[in-house]
Formats: structure tokens, C-alpha cells, sequence
């Protein structure tokens, strides 16, 4: 695919996506996941994230996200799930099934490390994908390049354990069903300036990498 | 034989005198045709005459027809047949006659001829044949030679012909000499049937006639009047319709013609035409009539012209652009310069010549080849050229088109350096993470950091020092460099700083490299001092700032009340009171934004003072309480009561306005209480501040000292090494005598407010000044620039031992301050319980009393009067308390509730003694008892955190017991799951026993953590809310428990409480990270991309994930499902080992 053609496929998809999102407005569930865990930090992320978007690119977004447990009735109705944290996290044998129904099914979950749940997000993974493992995304992946550019991969945001962050992904059937990006939080990034008091030009890189992430999700 | 003869000259005389006969008649025919004609002629030019004069009627020059015709016929008839006849076919007797004619003309002759013609033709018969022959042989004799037509004479007709002659001569001289009324009238007699009206007395004549000319040229067609000038004329002309078929005439009036001749100018003809001109008279009888000229014909010649114009630019190989054709027919350049532009053109006919011109008069030949030409030339300026064409018959094009021609310069790089972006002071490390962005329209050749390293703090020169860079491509235009600049090799003492900027070249091959600069930036070292005086300096005047706001609040204050009064007797709001209520509404909330912004600084400035570790962990914590009380200065209900405030001024309600109003006063007075507490805790930081950095400077002195000295003892150091180390201590002495200063300053300091404390600092600058500590660092400078590296090195072991001691002093200074802090808080707190205790006592009797005694009682008043000191001893412990809790974050929030009920419970007994009504007043006592103790337990819980705590805030106590607590419910959770298991499998029966020791340990987790809620400050409200409810939880698995009921709903309870204690735990952690991490966003490392992925990669769990999904399917219990998933995990992980 050229570029060229490949920028018409993702001009036509945006422009097509926001056509349909006139009626819905693009949006990410927030997973409220047990075990201790911090599941409700980055209250401001989307909401910059989704202003952001919608003075960048063609998608209509809705204010914020919305937060629920993965076996809330109407998680499904989401295409794009988030999960973040610094702690702990467990999932439940119903919620382990429903999530991997869900990413089976077609929907994506984006997991930002917030620094601390590394462990505990992968050994939850491990339930709900056992045959799968996590690989770790060339910068060529789309992902990096499906609206901004993002040659060396993902930003660095926050320092975290120190040395450059990592994007991995999960694949079922070819599809990756899951990103995870970790040692950078790239969520923070995304929060309001005066939170972590990250220079401007680290907020935009953040807020770049955060749209690129929707609309992989959106558009692959 | 005889006979023959005569009968051939009988045919011979026949037959002239036939011949003769038919000239008789056809002379006579002529002659009466000429008579005719000139009757005729003479009629016609009468009858013209006549017209001219009378302008007939058509009737009349009808009747004039008539009248000729009817005349022509029957002299036709009369005079001209009969001749015509005979002449045509003449008859015997006729012959005869012209015989007998001859005759009697001709006297030799006479009868002959008759006779010979009578004799012959036997008229005679009787006579003798030879006689008859000799007679017309003696006859014949006698007209033999004769010519018988000797009478006719045509020279006759002459004179008539002659006359018709003169007639028509006159007719012309008539039309010579008035052509237009004879013409007309001669017209008129030959055409009775038409309506002819009179002649225009002018013609125009077209002098140009016919003539060529080159398509866009100017012609000039000309005429002539001849005659009278008429009054309008016209230019006409008359061209072919574009489908060939019709024409298409224009006419356009000629004005302002003088004279006799006029002209009509076209400035551009494009297409042959004919043209004539046109005029008019205004008058009757000429009036409506036109006089037009002759046709002319213009002939256009075509030009040649460009029917296309193709341009294609070739941009200069550096850019790396492709070719570019210019849209056909453009000819307006835009483009590098450099640019090579080509240039084809197609004529509409064959070319001789072509060629560009430029506005400099520089000529560019293009090759011709038919109708086309082509060449080509280079940009280097702004410019405008004409392509000019020449066809073959040596026309040139007409006004050639002026193209314009922009050479776009290869604008210069721009460079920015995003990281540090700023001016930054290096950490420990020596190491800057540096991000530049490039910019450029065709790319970058080379970049570099340029700089100069000014070693203010050491030998004080200057060096200048040139990097070059790496940088990736990001796209087309742009270019990122991202590395950590290591400063190690510019071996930088405090106060040396380094000037930096990037330069980059653009690869312009051209004109020459683009250089683009960034701003300049600089990276410093900074030293101890400075750290250190920023922030006190930053710290003192933020001190400053919030005495201001106290200040200001009071005031403003102060003001509201006035106003309050003022609102409170009138029933309307005057305009002016309502302005200045929202003036100090909005006073108000600057006063916010203010303290918002002294929150702000403060922490910037802690975070300088963290990163240098210059702050204990207790003053950190203190900073950070500080903040946090910064941040809740402004409570919900304050915000709420200012709303409101602000929605009565806008609805103008008197009456709610006035309630809004004290609800903002009683708010306000809150707020106030606030900033003040915040102000005297942070005066109280601010002290606890200065001993830390007294500890860290004397920790930093004795650091720096040790490494100097064991660079001197390593080995033999080279001069330039010497000069460093030199410096170094140099620097070290004036940190000292900065060290001494802030010893001073501290000292005086807490004169006041610790003497104790200050009189330890008194020992520390005695020891400093009797050790001259001083002094012996300005020896070992000098013994290290002497080269006296071995004494050296023993004076920097007597100092290091010194200041070894002197931080010894500082921290022992600092940890009896700490004691003594708490020990006057203990104190202060013992007193205020003491003075409950005894207020309570004599409430207790106060309330006895007052129970004993009925209405009437005259003891009434006095038991009234000694409430009334009860009264003011409360507000004198309240004040207390006050400043206690202005000193510690430890007072707990409920006191301030209980103290404020205790306040209105006295209030009540007063009002209720005044209304005497004993009984009810001791009901109110009784409350202020309560109120009393509850005061007094709050009060010695406090102590007793107090005394258990390393710190007197209480922070890490805090933290701790959360942290217990989530351990003790962990525990609790895994006895709780473990019963309810067994009870499920069926191997236990739950015994009451069990559930009620379940119970209890919740029941006790419950009481642990409300007392923790109790005993923490308000400060706590983050995580206190993040505890909201949790008891009632608790409470609720404990009912359930007692109630022997342990089922999935408690379990699942008991992991929320647990979920919720560490989300408490989490939350503080999380505000931690935050904190330490701001400083530490820029790392950014360069890494390589991780290999790209491989098909197998993201297909190749397929197989075993379907043959494990397969097993699952197969129904088997929970735990075989789980060995199963394990069993196939652990073969994935095989398989995705490298091999």
C-alpha cells in the first residue's frame, strides 16, 4: 500500500467515522476492576484526549469516558476499553470469560501503566488470553503511524523505571486485540497540565500518541 | 437560240429590278422608322420634361404608355408594314412600278424597261417573234448599262438619323447637367408603375475601398461627401456568421465628421469584413432616405500566436523533488531558485523565429520545428519574460503575454531545542536530556551544538566548544535529535555555566547551506549557595505573600461586616452597596487565586529542595501537609455560600441577599481561621526548613570535602588538576561562610520562639570560629596550589573531621528542636485538658445546682453569672487550642464541632437562666458536660498520637495504621474465603463459634479505623473520602457474621473493604509518585525499533490455543480446567522461547 493511498483509506475512514459517530459520539469505557487497585486515577485524561481529538481529526467524541465493570451489561456496547493503575488488579473468573468475549469479538482494550501494575495486569492478561503472549510492537506498526508519526515508537512521558517505554501488543487471529503501553503513561501525559506538570510539547506528544491509539482501535 | 438569250436578260432585268424595288421599299421603311422614332424620341424626352416639371402621377405616365404605344402601332401600320412588306416580298406589279419609276427618272431609258417587260411577258402577241426579239434587243440596248436604283438614295436617311442624333444628345447633356432629376425622371417615365420619390442631393464615396490588413492592427476606412454634407453618417459593416451562412452587419454612427471627408478608425481587426458608409438627410422630402457608397472588403491577415504553452520545472537535485509540469498554458513560474524550467510552445502556424524575452532585455532563443518551439533557462531572481514568435512571413505575435517568474529561496532551517527548552541547573548527574526539532524545506546536511563554557566558578575563562549531532528524519521537512548530552567532560564546578545553541545546515547546493540557530540557552552548575538562597529567598517571600492574604482577608472582613450593618437596617439594597458586595466578592477570589498561586510556588520551589535532597523526609512531609492545607483552604461550603451570594446580587433580592451574605460572613470567618493556621504552620515549616538545610549544608560541606580530599590522595595531580581542586575548595570556603551566615540567621531566628535551639547553634559557630574551620580551607586552597599535595591532604582530614562534627552538632540541633517542639505542644495541649477538666467540674456543680433550685429562686442570677465565666473560659480555651492547632496537624477536626456545640450550649443555658427557667438551663449544662468531655478525650487521644509520633504531624502514623488495617482485613478476607470454601465443599460445618470470632476481628478493624478517622486531621479528607462509608460496610459484615449468615454477599463486601483500604494506601503513594516524578519526565531515550513481526508471531498460539479451547470444552471440572490452561501455557511459553 502507498502512502498516498494508504492516507486516502484512513482520510476516507476518519471522514467515514465521523459520519456515523454524528449519532454516537466515539468513546472508551474505563474498566473498574477489583483487587485494590487504583482503576480510577487520570480523571482528566479523556477529557483531553477527547477535546483533543475533536480539534484534530474528523471523530466525534464524547465528553469523557464512562466507567464500568467488565460485567456490566452494557460493557459490551463500547468498542474500546481502558484499563489503568498502579496496583493491583483482579479479575473474576465471570469477568476473565466476558473480557476475552469481548476482545474475541471484536472490541480492544488499551492498557497504560501508570507505574506498579505491570505484574498484575499481566497475570490477569494471562487468564484471559492463556495462549497468547505479548509482543512487542516494531515502530513501523501502524499504531505509531495511523494519524501522527511516531518514528521512534512510543513517547517517553514519565520517567517510571527509567529507560524507553515499551508498546506491546496482543494478537488473536492476527488482530491485535490489546495495547499495552508501559514505562512511559502516556495517560498522565494526557491529564491536565498543572497535575503533573509536564512541559507542553510532552502533553501533545502524549495527547498525539493517546489519539493514534483510539483511532488504531477505531480503524484496524 | 435567239430566244435564250433573251430570256436570260428577261431573268437579268427581273431580277434587278427586283433588287431595286426592295431598296425602294427599304429605304422608304427606314425612312419613315426614323421619322418615328424621332416623333417618339421628342414625345419621351417631352414627356421627361414634363415629369421633371410636374412629377406625374403614375396614372398619367401610364396614359403617357398608352398614348405611345397606341401611336407606334398604327404608324406601324399606317406607314411602316406596307414598306416592310414590300420590301421583304415584293410583288409583280410592284416591279413594274419600279420599272415605269426608273423610266420617268431616267430619260434614256423612258418606256424601255416597261416596254421590254410588256413585250416579253407577251403583252404584245401578235407581233412578229423577230421583231419581238429584235425590239427587246433594241430595248434591252437602251437600258443595258443602266443602274436603276440611281434614285435610291440612303445618303437621304442621314439628315433624320442626324436629328434622332441631336434629341439624344440633348437628353444627355440634360442628364450631364442634372444627373439626380433627370435620372430620376427618366426612371420614372421607363418605370410608371413604380413610386419614385426625389433624388438625396449628395453621394458618399468610399475612398479606401479594399485593403489588407494584419489581424489586431489598427485600419483607418475613409469616405467623401460629395453634394450637401448630410446630417448623420454611418460606418456599416457586414462580416460572415461563424456558421459561414449568414452575415452579420453593425452599424455604427460616424459623429463629429467636418469637411467633406470623414473616417472610422477599428483599433484591432480580427476578421475580414465588407464596409460602406451610410448617410441621411434630416429634411422632407429626403428625411428616412439613406445614400450609401461603394463596398470595401478588409482583408485580416492572421499573427501567429501561442495556441499552447507547456512549462515543466526540474527543481535542483538537492531537494530531492520530482519534476513538475506546470498546468498547460500557465506560464507564471513559482519555484526554487535554481530551478531548470523548460519550455515548449505551439503556434497557430509555422515559426520562423521564437524567443523569451526578460524584463532586462535578456533574450532566450527557443528552436523552432514547425508550429512548435521549445528551450529552456534557469531561475536565479523574481522576474517577468515574454515569449515572442515571428511566422514565416515575418509577422510577429501581437502584444505578447508578460509571465511573472517568483524564485522561492530555500528558506533557512529553523532549529529549536524542545528539551531543556529553558534554563536549567544541572542535577548530580552532569547529564541533560537534549530533544532538538529541525525544520526544513528539503532537509538538514548537518547539526551542531555550539556553545561556550564559562567557568565562572573556576579559572574563570571562557572556552568555546563545537558538537556535532546525529539527528532521524521524522518526514520531508522535519528532523529530531534526541540524546544525553554528557557535561562530565567540561569538568564544571558550581557557578560554571555553559551557553548552548544548535546549528543547523540545510543542503541547499545552490546558494549555499541555509544555517538556522536556536535561541541560546544555559545549562549552570548551580552551587549550594544559590540552591539555597533562591529558595529562601522564594520561601520568604512567599511567607510574605501570605501574611498579606491574612492581612487582606481580615480586612476584607472587616469590610463585609460594615456592609452587613449597614444591609441589615435598611429593607432595599442601594446600588452602591450591591457594587461593593461584589467588589469584595471578587476581592475574594483573588485572594484564592492568590493563595493558589503561593501553593504553586511553594511546591516548585520543594521540588528544587527535594531534587537536591536538602529537605528532611519530616519537613518534606510538613511541605507537602502545608500544600495539601493550601488546597483546602477554600471549602465547598465557602465556594457554595459565594455562589450563592453572587446569584441574590444578580436576582437583587433583599431578603436573600441577606442571608447569602451570612452565610458567605460565617463561611469567610472559617476560611480565615484557615489561612491563618496555614500561615503560622507555614512560619513553623519555615524554621523546621532552615535547621534541615543548616544539616544538609554541613552533610554537603563534609561530602565535598571528603572528595576533595580523596582526589588528593589518589595520586600526583597534574598543575591544571592542582588549579581545580584549588577552586573547588575555594568554592567549598565560601559555603562555608554561607553555612555560618544561615547559622547566624537561624540562630536569631528562633531567639524567640526556642531559645534552647538557638544557644545550640551559639555552640556550633563557636566551634566553627575556635576550629578556624575557615581558615584552614583557605590554607589547603593555598598548599594545593603550592603543589603541596601531602599537606594538603592532611589539612582537608582535619577539616573533614571538623565538619563531620559540626553536622553531628546540626542534626543533634535539629532533633532537639523537634523534642521541644513536640514537649510545648504536649505542654500547651496538657494545660487546655486541665482547664476542660476544671471547667467541666464546675459545670457539673453549676448544673446540680441549677437542678435543685425553682424559678423563683433569687440564686438564679448567680448561677447565671459564674456560666458566664464558664462561658469565657471555653473562648479562652478555644483561643488555645487555636494556636496549638496553628502548630500541629494533629488537633482532630471534631474538636472544632464539639467546641462549637459546647458554644451554643452555653449560650442556651444563659438564655434559659435570663428566662429563668432553671430546669431547662440544667438540661443545656448537662449538654456542655458532655460537650466538655468529649473535648477532653479528643484532647488527650491527640497527646497521646503526639507523643507516639516520630513527627509531629502524624503523617507516616497515619500511613502505617492504614497499611495495618488493609493487612488485619486481608487476613480476615482469606479466613472468611477459606470457611466459606469448606462450608461450600461440604468438608466443615460452620460452628457459631467461628462466625462470632469472624465477627469480632471485623468489628475491631471497624473500631481501629474509626479511630483513625477520629484522630486524623482534616487534612485527610482525600482519603478519608476514599473511607466514606467503608465502616458502615464493616458494620454490616459483622451483623451479617453475628447473624451466623457467611455467603457470597459478605465475602464479596469484604473484598471491597479491602480493595478500599488499599485504594486509600494507593492514593497517598500515588500523590507521592507524582511528586518525585515531575523532575523526572524528560528522560527519552533512543532505542532501536523492536524487530518487525512475523506472521508466526501473531498466528502461531492458533493451533494450541484450539486444541486447549477443544480440551476446555470437554467438561471438565474447575480444577482440571485450570491444569489444562496451565498445561498449554507453559507449552506456549516453550514455544516462544528463542532457540
Amino acid at each position: 500500500m502507498t502512502p498516498a493511498f494508504r492516507l486516502f483509506i484512513i482520510v476516507f475512514m476518519l471522514c467515514l467515522i465521523g459520519q456515523t459517530s454524528a449519532q454516537m459520539p466515539v468513546t472508551v469505557v474505563r474498566i473498574q476492576y477489583g483487587g485494590g487497585g487504583d482503576w480510577y486515577g487520570n480523571r482528566t485524561t479523556f477529557v483531553n484526549l477527547f477535546r483533543f481529538m475533536r480539534e484534530q481529526t474528523n471523530v466525534v467524541t464524547a465528553e469523557r469516558e464512562v466507567s464500568m465493570k467488565i460485567t456490566d451489561e452494557n460493557f459490551f456496547k463500547y468498542p474500546i476499553a481502558y484499563i489503568a493503575g498502579h496496583g493491583n488488579i483482579r479479575f473474576t473468573d465471570e469477568e476473565v470469560q466476558r473480557l476475552r468475549q469481548y476482545l474475541i469479538g471484536g472490541g480492544f482494550l488499551w492498557a497504560d501503566d501508570d507505574y506498579g501494575m505491570d505484574p498484575y495486569f499481566r497475570r490477569e492478561m494471562k487468564k484471559v488470553f492463556p495462549e497468547a503472549e505479548w509482543v512487542e510492537l516494531p515502530f513501523s506498526h501502524p499504531i505509531y503511524h495511523v494519524y501522527f508519526n511516531f518514528p521512534n515508537g512510543l513517547p517517553k512521558v514519565h520517567k517510571h523505571a527509567g529507560g524507553p517505554p515499551h508498546g506491546y501488543g496482543l494478537f488473536y487471529e492476527g488482530r491485535m486485540v490489546a495495547f499495552y503501553s508501559f514505562n512511559t503513561d502516556i495517560s498522565d501525559g494526557c491529564e491536565d497540565p498543572d497535575i503533573h506538570g509536564d512541559p507542553p510539547e510532552i502533553r501533545r506528544q502524549a495527547l498525539k500518541m493517546g489519539t493514534n491509539i483510539i483511532l488504531y482501535a477505531l480503524l484496524y | 437560240m435567239q430566244n435564250d438569250r433573251i430570256d436570260r436578260i428577261y431573268q437579268e432585268t427581273y431580277h434587278k429590278l427586283f433588287v431595286t424595288t426592295r431598296k425602294k421599299y427599304l429605304f422608304m421603311f427606314l425612312q419613315r422608322f426614323l421619322t418615328g422614332a424621332l416623333y417618339v424620341l421628342l414625345a419621351f424626352l417631352g414627356f421627361i420634361f414634363i415629369e421633371l416639371l410636374f412629377d406625374l402621377p403614375s396614372a398619367i405616365r401610364w396614359g403617357f404608355w398608352g398614348l405611345g404605344i397606341g401611336f407606334a402601332l398604327v404608324y406601324f401600320f399606317w406607314r411602316l408594314f406596307s414598306p416592310l412588306k414590300l420590301c421583304l416580298f415584293p410583288e409583280h406589279e410592284e416591279i413594274i412600278r419600279t420599272a415605269r419609276e426608273v423610266g420617268k427618272h431616267r430619260p434614256d431609258i423612258q418606256d424601255a424597261l416597261i416596254d421590254f417587260l410588256q413585250i416579253y411577258e407577251g403583252r404584245a402577241s401578235d407581233t412578229d417573234p423577230v421583231i419581238r426579239l429584235a425590239s427587246l434587243q433594241q430595248l434591252y440596248r437602251r437600258f443595258r448599262d443602266a443602274a436603276f436604283s440611281d434614285g435610291i438614295r440612303f445618303g437621304a436617311l442621314t439628315r433624320d438619323v442626324r436629328k434622332i442624333l441631336l434629341s439624344g444628345l440633348l437628353f444627355l447633356v440634360l442628364l450631364f447637367l442634372f444627373p439626380g432629376s433627370i435620372q430620376t425622371a427618366f426612371l420614372r417615365v421607363i418605370f410608371p408603375g413604380e413610386s419614385f420619390e426625389p433624388a438625396l442631393p449628395f453621394r458618399l464615396i468610399n475612398l479606401t475601398g479594399d485593403i489588407q490588413v494584419l489581424k489586431n492592427d489598427p485600419v483607418v476606412l475613409e469616405g467623401r461627401i460629395e453634394g450637401t454634407v448630410p446630417d448623420r453618417l454611418w460606418f456599416v459593416t457586414e462580416m460572415t456568421a461563424p456558421n459561414g451562412e449568414a452575415t452579420v452587419q453593425e452599424r455604427m454612427e460616424l459623429s463629429g465628421h467636418t469637411g467633406s471627408t470623414f473616417r472610422y478608425e477599428i483599433p484591432h481587426v480580427m476578421e475580414d469584413f465588407r464596409y460602406w458608409f451610410e448617410g441621411s438627410l434630416e429634411v422632407a422630402p429626403f428625411k428616412g432616405r439613406v445614400a450609401r457608397s461603394e463596398v470595401g472588403i478588409v482583408e485580416v491577415r492572421e499573427r501567429p500566436f501561442i495556441r499552447n504553452l507547456q512549462i515543466k520545472l526540474i527543481p535542483p537535485a538537492y531537494t530531492g523533488q520530482s519534476p513538475e509540469l506546470l498546468e498547460a498554458n500557465n506560464g507564471e513560474i513559482y519555484a526554487l531558485i535554481g530551478t531548470r524550467v523548460e519550455v515548449e510552445i505551439e503556434a497557430n502556424k509555422p515559426l520562423r523565429e521564437a524567443y523569451l524575452l526578460f524584463q532586462d532585455s535578456t533574450r532566450v532563443d527557443l528552436t523552432p520545428l514547425g508550429n512548435r518551439a521549445k528551450g529552456h533557462f534557469s531561475i536565479w531572481r523574481n522576474d517577468q519574460y515574454q515569449i515572442r514568435v515571428v511566422d514565416v512571413d515575418s509577422i510577429p505575435n501581437y502584444q505578447p503575454v508578460q509571465h511573472a517568474v517568483f524564485a522561492l529561496p530555500d528558506e533557512p532551517p529553523t532549529v529549536e531545542i524542545l528539551q531543556p527548552g529553558q534554563d536549567v541547573d544541572l542535577g548530580d548527574e552532569l547529564v541533560v536530556p537534549v530533544r532538538i526539532k529541525l525544520q526544513d524545506d528539503f532537509g538538514f546536511q548537518k547539526l551542531w551544538i555550539k556553545g561556550q563554557v564559562i567557568r565562572a566558578g573556576s579559572t574563570g575563562d571562557t572556552s568555546q566548544f563545537s558538537l556535532e549531532v546525529p539527528f532521524q528524519p521524522i518526514s520531508d521537512q522535519q528532523a529530531l535529535s534526541q540524546f544525553h548530552w554528557d557535561l562530565t567532560n567540561f569538568y564544571l564546578v558550581p557557578d560554571d555555566y555553559i551557553e548552548y545553541f544548535a546549528e543547523v545546515w540545510d543542503n541547499n547546493t545552490v546558494s549555499g547551506p541555509g544555517v538556522g540557530k536556536s535561541r541560546t540557552f544555559v545549562i549552570r552548575l548551580p552551587s549550594l549557595i544559590d540552591i539555597l538562597e533562591e529558595s529562601e529567598t522564594a520561601l520568604t517571600d512567599r511567607l510574605e505573600e501570605t501574611r498579606e492574604v491574612v492581612e487582606e482577608q481580615r480586612e476584607l472582613k472587616k469590610k463585609l461586616e460594615e456592609i452587613a450593618r449597614e444591609i441589615k437596617r435598611q429593607k432595599e439594597l442601594t446600588w452602591e452597596q450591591r457594587k461593593a458586595l461584589e467588589e469584595k466578592l471578587e476581592q475574594h477570589r483573588q485572594l484564592q487565586k492568590k493563595l493558589d498561586e503561593i501553593q504553586k510556588k511553594i511546591e516548585e520551589t520543594v521540588r528544587q529542595l527535594d531534587e537536591q535532597q536538602l529537605l528532611s523526609p519530616e519537613t518534606l512531609e510538613k511541605f507537602f501537609e502545608l500544600q495539601k492545607m493550601f488546597q483546602e483552604l477554600a471549602t465547598p461550603e465557602l465556594q457554595k455560600a459565594m455562589e450563592k451570594l453572587q446569584e441574590a446580587l444578580e436576582k437583587m433580592d433583599p431578603r436573600k441577599i441577606k442571608k447569602a451574605l451570612e452565610n458567605f460572613q460565617f463561611s469567610l470567618e472559617e476560611f480565615e481561621r484557615r489561612v491563618e493556621r496555614t500561615y503560622e504552620l507555614f512560619k513553623q515549616v519555615q524554621m523546621e526548613r532552615m535547621m534541615d538545610e543548616l544539616v544538609n549544608l554541613a552533610e554537603k560541606l563534609r561530602e565535598k570535602q571528603k572528595e576533595i580530599n580523596r582526589k588528593l590522595s589518589e595520586k600526583s595531580l597534574s598543575p591544571q588538576e592542582r588549579q581545580q581542586l584549588a577552586n573547588q575548595e575555594g568554592s567549598l570556603r565560601k559555603e562555608l561562610d554561607f553555612l555560618e551566615q544561615k547559622l547566624e540567621k537561624t540562630k536569631q531566628t528562633f531567639q524567640q520562639e526556642m531559645a534552647s535551639v538557638s544557644r545550640e547553634l551559639e555552640k556550633a559557630q563557636q566551634f566553627l570560629r575556635e576550629q578556624r574551620v575557615g581558615a584552614r580551607m583557605d590554607s589547603m586552597r593555598q598548599q594545593i596550589q603550592a603543589g603541596q599535595q601531602h599537606q594538603a591532604g592532611q589539612t582537608g582530614q582535619q577539616i573533614q573531621s571538623r565538619l563531620e562534627t559540626l553536622q553531628s552538632m546540626m542534626q543533634q540541633t535539629r532533633e532537639q528542636m523537634v523534642t521541644e517542639q513536640k514537649e510545648q505542644l504536649l505542654q500547651a495541649m496538657r494545660k487546655v485538658t486541665e482547664e476542660m477538666l476544671q471547667t467541666s467540674f464546675r459545670q457539673e456543680k453549676l448544673m446540680q445546682q441549677s437542678r435543685k433550685i425553682d424559678m423563683a429562686s433569687p440564686r438564679i442570677t448567680d448561677i447565671a453569672r459564674r456560666q458566664s465565666q464558664i462561658r469565657e473560659n471555653v473562648r479562652h480555651m478555644i483561643e488555645q487550642l487555636i494556636q496549638i492547632g496553628n502548630k500541629t496537624f494533629f488537633l482532630s477536626p471534631q474538636l472544632n464541632s464539639i467546641l462549637r456545640n459546647m458554644m451554643l450550649n452555653i449560650g442556651q443555658s444563659l438564655r434559659r437562666l435570663e428566662e429563668r427557667n432553671p430546669r431547662s438551663a440544667a438540661h443545656a449544662q448537662k449538654e456542655v458536660m458532655a460537650n466538655l468531655n468529649q473535648a477532653i478525650l479528643s484532647m488527650r487521644s491527640a497527646m497521646q498520637q503526639l507523643a507516639q509520633a516520630s513527627s509531629a504531624s502524624g503523617f507516616e502514623e497515619f500511613l502505617k495504621q492504614l497499611q495495618q488495617m488493609a493487612g488485619q482485613q486481608g487476613q480476615l478476607n482469606q479466613q472468611t474465603m477459606s470457611l466459606f470454601q469448606q462450608m461450600q465443599s461440604g468438608r466443615l460445618q460452620l460452628s457459631d463459634e467461628a462466625l462470632a470470632r469472624l465477627a469480632a476481628q471485623q468489628e475491631m478493624i471497624r473500631r481501629s479505623l474509626e479511630r483513625l478517622m477520629e484522630t486524623s486531621g482534616q487534612h485527610r479528607g482525600d482519603v478519608l473520602g476514599r473511607l466514606d462509608n467503608l465502616a458502615q460496610e464493616m458494620e454490616e459484615v459483622v451483623k451479617e457474621l453475628r447473624r451466623k449468615k457467611l455467603d457470597r454477599k459478605v465475602i464479596e463486601r469484604q473484598e471491597r473493604i479491602l480493595s478500599r483500604l488499599l485504594d486509600a494506601q494507593k492514593s497517598i503513594r500515588e500523590k507521592e509518585y507524582s511528586r518525585k516524578r515531575k523532575a523526572e519526565w524528560e528522560k527519552a531515550p533512543l532505542v532501536k525499533s523492536p524487530p518487525e513481526l512475523q506472521k508466526e508471531q501473531i498466528y502461531r498460539e492458533d493451533l494450541l490455543r484450539k486444541e486447549m479451547l477443544r480440551s476446555l470444552e470437554e467438561g471438565y471440572s474447575w480444577e482440571y480446567q485450570q491444569l489444562i490452561r496451565q498445561y498449554y501455557e507453559a507449552l506456549v511459553r516453550q514455544k516462544a522461547q528463542p532457540r
